[in-house]
């Protein structure tokens, strides 16, 4: 490792919040899924520690959802092992296992009530009368559904339902509840809602949660780590900052949010852990990922909210730039900027921050040396567009 | 102006309800209509329908038309449900091979399989009666059945078993506590629809009953043969009457609940 210190350069994170010792809730061991020669999940290996919120993001088809799946068990690994709390479950069948999962399309039973559908699990465990009214009491308070207990889940609205299939899994306590795209039915209002109060009843409950979604910022806002996956594989773990501010590839780059994007090769190392000489801004100091050797073809990023107009202090790098376009957004305002060799720079200020600017006008902007990322580049990515700092985070 | 004449569909679709209805019109009137040789309308009379109600070969008809119906519908049921749930997780191949056995059953004219049965059941030495007819019922009653019960798993969503499973409900309990009451309303159906198949066989009756067990519609067709009673009307309009009663108490039900026996009665409104 001659290039730079390890301060700015990412670690695979792959055990970060699991201290070492304690027996992680969920194990996941050389977990693979075949249908016939399709690989939904190809090898996960993952640890989750006790009382952790974990999620799992990426896009439709990456194999989120099939591992959650298999976990509950309601697909069946074509390989590897899955260890909840240091048992190995993989070949208990899905109704004698630990954890408990909350479905997309909620899943309620539309022939019981609110009350006969969160006592469900607790009848099937033979637990008493008295005991079963207490706990579900207990539970519908908890989801903020006292006195729905009558209702039939037909009548009640999509928010309303998607508490009373939580409380239906949390009632059972499991060792860990697991969580499908449970807002993925319902209108962004009743989310944010909802992801409030899926975040506090986690922490009251303090059982591990394993969440599944395609909403990046929807997992971000909620968990401990996260786990990006694409093609079966978990292409990063960890937290929320690390994956944003230190992918370890284009496609959780360009996955967890909008950046700039140049192409160039490493020529050596600097202060900020790397330098790198990029198409149209030339030698500058970047972090990036470990191991990186000169020469190596690297693809650099900024986020644009890291740029800044006219900055002046050291450890920046600065290039003058042309504006192109500017929109306002209330209190942020997007700036296209031009720089040499044609390339385009999306910068991200507060509204407070634009002043005089115009369309049109030629200024300084730049960015810290540790806010510029390089990865390894992916040899077919290089060939597209650079520049697609523009398309919003979904 | 010249008055519109009727458009020559309209016409037409009149004409053909006249022919499909009038017969029935004309049992009905005949019914209660005093004149024995059936000639003239001699004035009202509940006569043919207490002449029926009091006529002992009636009464046994009856009896067996009802124990027949029961019995048949209930195989019916028990092989629609299990051919249904292991329809639902079959492969493809085997779906197809399994479709086509229970189409080819409704297919099939009446009279080659209730004679099939005839033959086998001479050679097996296998007495004729309620059992055979029970068993040549099913043959053809039991597709049906498994239609409808088919027709309702595949708009089911697996999720709602899966749940059952995940919060710990055993195979078993999750059939009990949630694929049977999804299911409850199209089983219903296919049993109303399943009596009322049976109640109105003739053919494989006939084949199937022997000497000893008339059911009700081969004792209309053993009096017609005679002599055309004004009793035989009676008893006609009473088929009829349990026949309409059934299929609308299942319509009913088809309309009100999710089924999937819509599609197959053309009525209701689509299972979700």
């Amino acid at each position: 490792m001659s290039a730079g210190p390890t301060q700015a350069v990412s670690e695979p994170a792959t055990g970060a919040a699991v201290d070492a010792g304690r027996t992680p809730a969920v194990a996941l061991i050389g977990l693979r899924r075949a249908y016939g020669p399709v690989l939904a999940v190809d090898r996960v290996d993952l640890e989750i520690a006790d009382g952790e919120f974990f999620s799992m993001i990426g896009p439709s088809g990456c194999g989120k959802t099939t591992t959650l799946r298999m976990i509950a068990g309601l697909v069946d690994p074509s390989e590897g092992r899955i260890e909840v709390r240091g048992r190995d479950i993989t070949r208990v069948r899905a109704y004698k296992r630990p954890v408990n999962t909350v479905f997309q399309q909620y899943a309620l039973f539309p022939h019981m009530t609110v009350f006969e559908n969160v006592a469900f699990g607790l009848r099937e465990r033979r637990v008493g009368r008295a005991e079963i009214a207490t706990r579900v009491a207990e539970m519908l308070e908890l989801v903020g559904l006292t006195g729905r207990e009558r209702a039939k889940p037909a009548q009640l609205s999509g928010g309303q339902q998607q508490r009373v299939a939580l409380a239906r899994s949390l009632v059972l306590r499991p060792e860990v509840l697991l969580l499908d795209e449970p807002l993925g039915a319902l209108d962004l209002k009743m989310r944010k809602q909802l992801q409030m109060q899926l975040k506090r009843v986690q922490h009251e409950v303090g059982i591990t949660f394993v969440y599944v979604t395609h909403d990046q910022e929807e997992a971000f806002s909620m968990s401990d780590r996260v786990a990006i996956m694409q093609h079966g594989l978990i292409q990063q773990l960890g937290t929320p900052q690390d994956v944003y501010q230190r992918p370890v590839n284009e496609f959780v780059a360009d996955f967890v949010g909008a950046s700039n994007r140049r192409y160039g090769e490493v020529t050596g190392t600097s202060a900020a852990g790397y330098e790198v000489d990029l198409a149209g801004i030339g030698r500058v100091p970047a972090a990036g990922v470990a191991g990186m050797r000169p020469g190596q073809r690297v693809c650099a990023l900024v986020r644009p909210e890291s740029v800044e107009l006219a900055p002046s202090a050291s450890g920046w790098t600065t290039v003058s730039a042309c504006v192109v376009d500017l929109s306002y957004l209330g209190p942020q305002v997007t700036c296209v900027l031009e720089t040499p060799g044609d390339e385009q720079v999306t910068m991200s200020l507060r509204s407070g921050m634009i002043g005089a600017l115009a369309v049109g006008d030629t200024c300084e902007i730049g960015w810290p040396h540790t806010a510029l990322w390089a990865l390894p580049a992916d040899p077919q990515a290089e060939d597209a567009p650079a520049a697609d700092a523009g398309a919003a985070p979904e | 102006m010249s008055r519109r004449l009727p458009r020559p569909s309209v016409v037409f679709t009149i004409i053909v309800l006249l022919c499909l209805y009038a017969p029935i019109v004309i049992v009905v009137l005949y019914s209660v209509n005093k004149d024995e040789a059936l000639l003239h309308w001699e004035g009202f009379t509940w006569k043919w329908y207490s002449q029926a109600f009091h006529d002992d070969d009636v009464r046994k008809a009856f009896g067996v038309s009802i124990q027949v119906a029961i019995l048949s519908t209930l195989i019916s049921l028990v092989i629609a449900v299990t051919a249904g749930l292991w329809w639902r997780r079959a492969s493809r191949r085997a779906r197809r091979a399994v479709d086509g056995l229970t189409f080819s059953r409704i297919v099939l004219p009446e009279v080659v399989f209730a004679l099939g049965l005839f033959v086998l059941f001479r050679k097996l030495d296998i007495a004729l009666g309620v059992g055979a007819i029970v068993v040549g019922h099913v043959v053809f009653i039991s597709a049906y059945a498994t239609i409808i019960i088919q027709t309702r798993l595949a708009t089911m969503n697996d999720t709602l078993e899966e749940a059952a499973a995940d919060l710990g409900a055993s195979p078993w309990r999750v059939f009990r506590r949630v694929t049977l009451p999804a299911l409850a309303p199209a089983v219903a159906v296919a049993a109303l629809l399943s009596m009322t198949f049976s109640f109105d066989d003739v053919i494989a009756s006939q084949f199937l009953g022997g000497p000893n067990a008339q059911t009700l519609p081969v004792l209309v067709l053993g009096k017609i043969r005679l002599h055309l009673t004004p009793e035989v009307n009676a008893i006609g309009v009473g088929l009829m009457v349990i026949t309409l009663l059934s299929f609308t108490i299942a319509g009913l039900i088809a309309m009100l609940r999710p089924t999937g026996a819509g599609s197959v009665l053309g009525l209701g409104r689509r299972a979700r």
